[in-house]
């Protein structure tokens, strides 16, 4: 656990967000990209590039389409960065976007989703007694990141949605809210819902603590 | 059991928020060692908040509140120890994922470029173009399926036509018949294409019919092929037995365009449009019925045989002479048709 948590202290001071110079600020970065300034884009896709893709990857689940969908969210800013009136942070204006175009595929593909494998998980979710949280308590703390990720992909889109924003990108309760276009109660329900089901998959995935 | 309220002091104040105050009230309680299951029940602990205390984007006098309630719940502390968990569970997996392909940006800056107006214009063009062969292909491939399947009665029978001409010139006949001839194999071919129309698709057991139910192919689009696969395949025939008449008599045919409207084409349509529409919204058997009858009606008005018509029977004969309002009721026919072909899928059985 210690090397697990040392590395991943690591890992997360090595993903995080570069620091702008004071005077490229997000909003800043947007006003220059309104007037077409291409280095400005740089700037902004450098700043994003990660957390964007994490995010976009978490949702489809596959490496390409997220590449892909990166690209297109960035010509939707170069394009309509006039259209960001500054009531929310630059950043939930642009996971916003995102938020809609990766929904727009996952929409076209529901066919292609397994619901079988969420509905399996969530109904065990459901009727998951108290007794049994014990040990998958000790499934979060030892399991590996293969397995989480795996656990990961059994839960819907809007659960893992909801995890990935509130835990990597650290958005708050209402900025989740407005980003995914859902009343602040519905984060929270849907928060609580995701960690219950990510504890049920780990050992739906055969982790034995 | 007296209960000792918590004495707030001056900087506890500043917690104006209510639901805060019983936060700290709650661990007050627990310090002292004092308990009162009526007051535990109404001082709910900030559960719903502590998954916001653990990624760290509560407002700060929210934040402090709920560290001080930590420091004597041990279930918000469980829970906040369970979220916390979740989190670095979350952060470890993300942290494992992909890095981007680093000339990433390269590839948004091209596309930039290519959204140009002109670059536009071309994109539109291209990708039309590109459509049109994925469609020419899947039309092909679907007429290609659908020739294959049409039952094989359809295809010699039309050929009989060819037969006639040759037939009746070796018989010896005058030219001043050649109009009565050219008479006699339009009436034959409107005949023949209605019943090839008729009977479209084929036994019980079709093949067309099994390939309609495995696939999602539009059954307006195979019937449209089919259709005209046949129907331009008894057209092809008509003029090809029209080739004897004009090698033997290339001057006695007065083959006019008016002629080729209104005493071959428009009556062949109508008959046609009127038999694939009743055999798809009723059956084949009706539709020959009807096509027998119709034809036998007018075989009598059109080859008279020398006997006094009716004023029913000549109205009937000059009915088919209606060029435009044969070809509107085709039409009619045949929107009907694909109407019904989509609400019902059904299969005409011999």
């Amino acid at each position: 656990v210690l090397i697990k948590t040392e590395y991943l202290t690591v890992m997360t001071n090595s993903i995080s967000l570069p620091h702008l110079p004071e005077e490229q600020t997000d909003a800043q970065l947007l006003q220059r990209i309104k007037q077409k300034d291409r280095r400005a884009l740089e700037a902004f896709y450098l700043h994003f590039q990660r957390p964007l893709f994490s995010y976009l990857l978490r949702l489809l689940g596959q490496e390409t389409l997220a590449e892909d969908l990166l690209q297109e969210v960035m010509l939707i800013v170069w394009q309509q960065a006039q259209r960001y009136k500054g009531k929310a942070t630059v950043s939930c204006w642009l996971f916003g976007i995102a938020h809609h175009q990766a929904y727009k595929i996952l929409r076209k593909k529901t066919h292609e989703i397994s619901l079988e494998a969420d509905l399996n998980t969530l109904d065990r979710v459901q009727n998951l007694p108290d007794a049994a949280l014990t040990p998958e308590d000790n499934a979060l703390r030892s399991a590996t990141s293969a397995e989480i990720n795996q656990a990961l992909n059994y839960l819907s889109a809007e659960h893992r949605e909801v995890l990935e924003l509130a835990f990597y990108q650290e958005f708050s309760c209402k900025e989740i809210s407005s980003i995914v276009g859902i009343p602040d109660g519905t984060v929270k329900s849907r928060l609580s819902y995701a960690r219950r089901a990510l504890k049920t998959a780990l050992l739906h995935n055969g982790w034995e603590g | 059991m007296q209960q000792s309220g918590p004495q707030w002091s001056h900087e506890d104040n500043r917690l104006k928020d209510n639901h805060l105050k019983e936060a700290v009230y709650q661990g007050y309680v627990a310090r002292s060692g004092t308990f009162d299951s009526a007051t535990q029940v109404s001082l709910a602990c900030p559960k719903e908040q502590l998954a916001w205390y653990v990624n760290d984007t509560l407002p700060p006098q929210q934040r402090e509140a709920i560290t001080e309630h930590l420091r004597y719940c041990a279930d918000c502390r469980y829970e906040v120890e369970q979220w916390s968990r979740t989190k670095t569970a979350i952060q470890l997996a993300d942290a494992e994922q992909p890095l981007l392909r680093t000339m990433l940006f390269s590839a948004i800056e091209q596309r930039l470029d290519t959204n140009t107006p002109t670059a536009r214009v071309r994109a539109i063009v291209t990708r039309a173009w590109q459509n049109l062969l994925v469609r020419t292909r899947y039309y092909s491939e679907i007429l290609w399926t659908q020739a294959r399947q049409i039952r094989v009665d359809l295809l010699w029978s039309p050929l009989l036509l060819l037969l006639i001409s040759p037939s009746l010139i070796m018989l010896g006949y005058h030219i001043h018949t050649l109009s009565s001839l050219l008479n006699l194999q339009a009436f034959l071919s409107a005949l023949l294409i209605a019943l090839g129309m008729a009977f479209l698709y084929g036994q019980e057991i079709d093949p067309a019919y099994e390939m309609i139910q495995a696939t999602p192919t539009e059954p307006a689009l195979l019937l449209l092929l089919r259709g005209s696969i046949v129907f331009s395949y008894n057209v092809l025939i008509n003029l090809l037995a029209l080739l004897p008449l004009l090698l033997t008599h290339p001057g006695g045919l007065q083959l006019t365009p008016q002629w080729i409207l209104g005493n071959w084409l428009a009556p062949l349509c109508c008959l046609a449009a009127i038999s694939l529409l009743l055999s798809i919204v009723l059956n084949a058997r009706v539709a020959l019925c009807v096509c027998l009858l119709l034809w036998g009606l007018r075989a009598l008005t059109l080859f008279s045989f020398n006997i006094s018509l009716s004023s029913f029977l000549y109205s009937y004969g000059q009915f088919w002479q209606q060029t435009p309002l044969l070809f509107g009721i085709a039409a009619i026919a045949v929107i009907l048709t694909f109407i019904a072909v989509e609400r019902k899928e059904r299969i005409v059985v011999l």
